[in-house]
């Protein structure tokens, strides 16, 4: 029985995966993801949203859980570190979650905040815009490339989209030196005209689809010369392989989050349209677990992270009744057109 | 079974039962005011023992031995928290230490985890202070030996090449890697980085070390067809030179070998040949050749793209389809524009990006 895969969507499965993990106890041995808690918060909402179940959480609940992302906000003017922290672990009951020394906003933190918070309906009207973007300039270097934090992380590809989307989610771009982070994406480019996480790096669809959204968000697609857009378009469209589906690297195995990133890539490229009738939603759907959740490979163990990127990535290939993507920012149009809304008011 | 918590963390003591930290009032975790939490780890005893007594130390920010220990701990539970990395860097600072003995630490900790971003950040922070990076081929060989495609390993040791100047004997090893598994794409990346770091690619000059790399390449392709990783580094070594991708006779002679004497219907090499034809009209139809080439150009592209859309490479089919209707439309284009403007400039061409759609 278990062996026989089934290839419907198991939406009522995934929902409740999504909600075990978001309501739910997370057994001890995921300790590991403690400072990590907004990001797999953001996965279970933003799953939900693709699957159309956001609106059914309770309001109060929604309150609940909007109310525990602000505690997560920090607003520091002198050492320029506001932002969100990626979960409550140095907050204090002593000190009733007042900021203290090492608790620093993290852009990708950030990130998934301000859009969980868009999804469950908040209007950002708690979020001290101004202090994010001006500590937003604390993070970017010399070559172009964002760091996640003031201090201790690395810099590469995925924070210069954290940083371009939580400027284009602000709707404002003075915390970027945009022609540096258009030349670190460019210099980015390799020779087989994929983008790495920095340059000289392997190409990767991950780190190409934070170049490419990066750019996208900030209305610099046209710094492409026309040799590298089609390049890129090229590459992208190899990865996939009619009978795995998406990898994200050459000779590489296809892996359920690729779906998305590589998806997504050809979107804003224009170029998914190509490959639309021969795309396979088979991969996607055989790598479900029996209980909810999608995993990475066939029959690997499910995740958040590949439960959301699954369904988004199912969704790009317009299965069956789940929400549209609106692929730059990485969430629904709903909430895409929730934001622009927002932005109308805010001007 | 009733001793399932002393199996999982063997001879654990809990901070609060330690003299030497008796000192500290222990701070618990403000998680959630809510009835109901928000996604709620269960943490162990053992996990809320140690951060509680982490909060209290970073509270007053402490820099001590204690402490070294207490981050220790803490990151044996959660590996990924960069902030205990970024404590205990600033503890060893504070002590004066000698930051040596934390090279075996992490390398302990990434052989064991090769994909944790904190770590191989960590180690990096410490080999840049120490200024000694003579250990570091060596680990990333050990976590490559685990996994060929590690980017980390990858991003890490092309880090360290660049910071250090360490590239003798890195040839030779994307060699070994490349030699290991030949569709190893992050091997041939690296391969690409150290030839253009250690040589000098200057007026489009075919050197002796770009000939060595087109036989280098040319040889795997020939033992192995349909890997794009090869077909792409020849590419970018191509990229050196004058005429690019159709600028080297060897290379031209070897595709056209494999197409018509061969018949090898490889989709990278028809892929290959159809960019030389589009570059050979770009180079050629401002010229006088280009009168004769260009409706020869475009039968070519179009036969190429037919036989990648129709036989050689069907998943794609929309897509060379596609380019053959641009490439007509563009060459049909370039052709009135030569008509028109004989004298005229070439026009700048890095602007037409939205010309496919």
């Amino acid at each position: 029985m278990a062996n026989i895969p089934e290839f419907i969507l198991k939406r009522e499965l995934h929902k409740k995966y999504l909600n075990r993990f978001l309501n739910g106890g997370i057994p001890s041995f995921l300790s590991n993801m403690d400072s990590n808690r907004s990001v797999i918060l953001f996965f279970c909402v933003a799953g939900l949203d693709v699957l159309g179940e956001t609106e059914k959480i309770l309001r109060h609940r929604k309150e609940q859980i909007i109310n525990w992302i602000y505690k997560l906000q920090v607003v520091n003017t002198e050492e320029l570190t506001s932002g969100f922290q990626g979960s409550t672990t140095l907050l204090t009951k002593k000190f009733k979650g007042a900021i203290g020394p090492y608790q620093w906003g993290h852009i990708a933190n950030t990130y998934s905040c301000l859009l969980s918070l868009l999804i469950l309906g908040d209007n950002l009207t708690r979020v001290n815009r101004k202090e994010i973007i001006n500590s937003m300039k604390s993070l970017q270097l010399e070559d172009g490339s964002f760091k996640g934090a003031i201090k201790g992380t690395e810099n590469d590809m995925r924070f210069v989209f954290c940083a371009a989307a939580v400027s284009y989610i602000l709707n404002d771009w003075n915390g970027i030196d945009i022609e540096r982070m258009c030349n670190f994406i460019l210099n980015s480019i390799s020779y087989d005209g994929g983008i790495g996480q920095r340059p000289n790096r392997e190409s990767h669809c991950g780190s190409t689809f934070c170049a490419l959204a990066a750019l996208a968000l900030s209305n610099n697609l046209h710094r492409l010369s026309r040799d590298q857009y089609n390049n890129l378009r090229r590459w992208l469209l190899n990865r996939l392989d009619i009978v795995e589906g998406f990898n994200g690297r050459p000779n590489k195995p296809a892996d359920t989050c690729y779906s998305f990133w590589t998806g997504a890539s050809l979107k804003i490229l224009h170029a998914y349209k190509y490959i639309k009738s021969d795309v396979n939603p088979m991969f996607v759907l055989m790598t479900q677990d029996k209980y909810g959740g999608f995993s990475k490979w066939v029959n690997s163990g499910p995740d958040p992270m590949h439960t959301y990127f699954g369904l988004a990535g199912l969704s790009l290939m317009k299965y069956e009744n789940l929400n549209e993507m609106y692929p730059p920012l990485n969430c629904t149009k709903r909430v895409h057109k929730r934001l622009k809304a927002l932005h109308a008011q805010w001007n | 079974m009733a001793d399932s918590s002393d199996d999982e963390v063997p001879k654990h003591v809990l901070f609060k039962d330690r003299p030497e930290w008796k000192d500290i009032e222990p701070l618990g975790e403000y998680d959630s005011d809510e009835e109901q939490p928000v996604v709620n780890i269960e943490y162990s005893a053992e996990f809320k023992d140690c951060y509680d007594y982490f909060r209290a130390v970073a509270q007053k920010r402490e820099y001590t031995q204690r402490v070294l220990d207490l981050t220790d701990t803490a990151i044996k539970f959660n590996p990924a928290n960069y902030t205990i990395w970024g404590y205990r860097f600033d503890t060893l600072k504070a002590l004066e230490k000698d930051l040596r003995p934390e090279l075996e630490y992490t390398k302990r900790i990434i052989l064991k985890q090769p994909k944790n971003y904190q770590v191989w950040n960590y180690r990096n922070l410490i080999v840049t202070e120490l200024q000694d990076a003579s250990n570091e081929k060596e680990l990333t060989a050990l976590a490559l030996a685990e996994d060929s495609k590690n980017y980390h390993a990858w991003d890490y040791r092309i880090s360290i090449l660049r910071d250090f100047k360490m590239y003798d004997g890195e040839l030779e090893f994307a060699t070994q890697m490349i030699e290991d598994d030949v569709r190893n794409n992050s091997a041939w990346n690296y391969r690409d980085f150290v030839i253009h770091r250690t040589n000098n690619f200057w007026d489009g000059v075919e050197t002796d070390v770009i000939k060595s790399e087109i036989e280098y390449t040319l040889d795997k392709i020939t033992k192995l067809m349909d890997n794009e990783s090869a077909w792409s580094y020849l590419r970018g070594i191509l990229a050196n030179i004058s005429g690019g991708i159709c600028g080297s006779k060897r290379v031209n002679d070897f595709c056209h070998n494999l197409y018509y004497n061969k018949g090898n219907r490889c989709r990278f090499l028809l892929s290959f040949m159809l960019d030389c034809c589009f570059r050979d009209h770009e180079v050629t139809y401002r010229t006088k050749e280009g009168d004769e080439r260009g409706p020869q150009l475009l039968a070519r592209i179009k036969e190429l793209c037919l036989e990648l859309a129709t036989e050689h490479d069907v998943t794609r089919k929309q897509y060379w389809m596609h380019l053959s209707k641009s490439f007509e439309k563009m060459i049909i284009k370039a052709e009135l524009e030569r008509q028109l403007y004989p004298s005229s400039e070439d026009e700048d061409s890095t602007c037409s990006c939205s010309t496919e759609d």
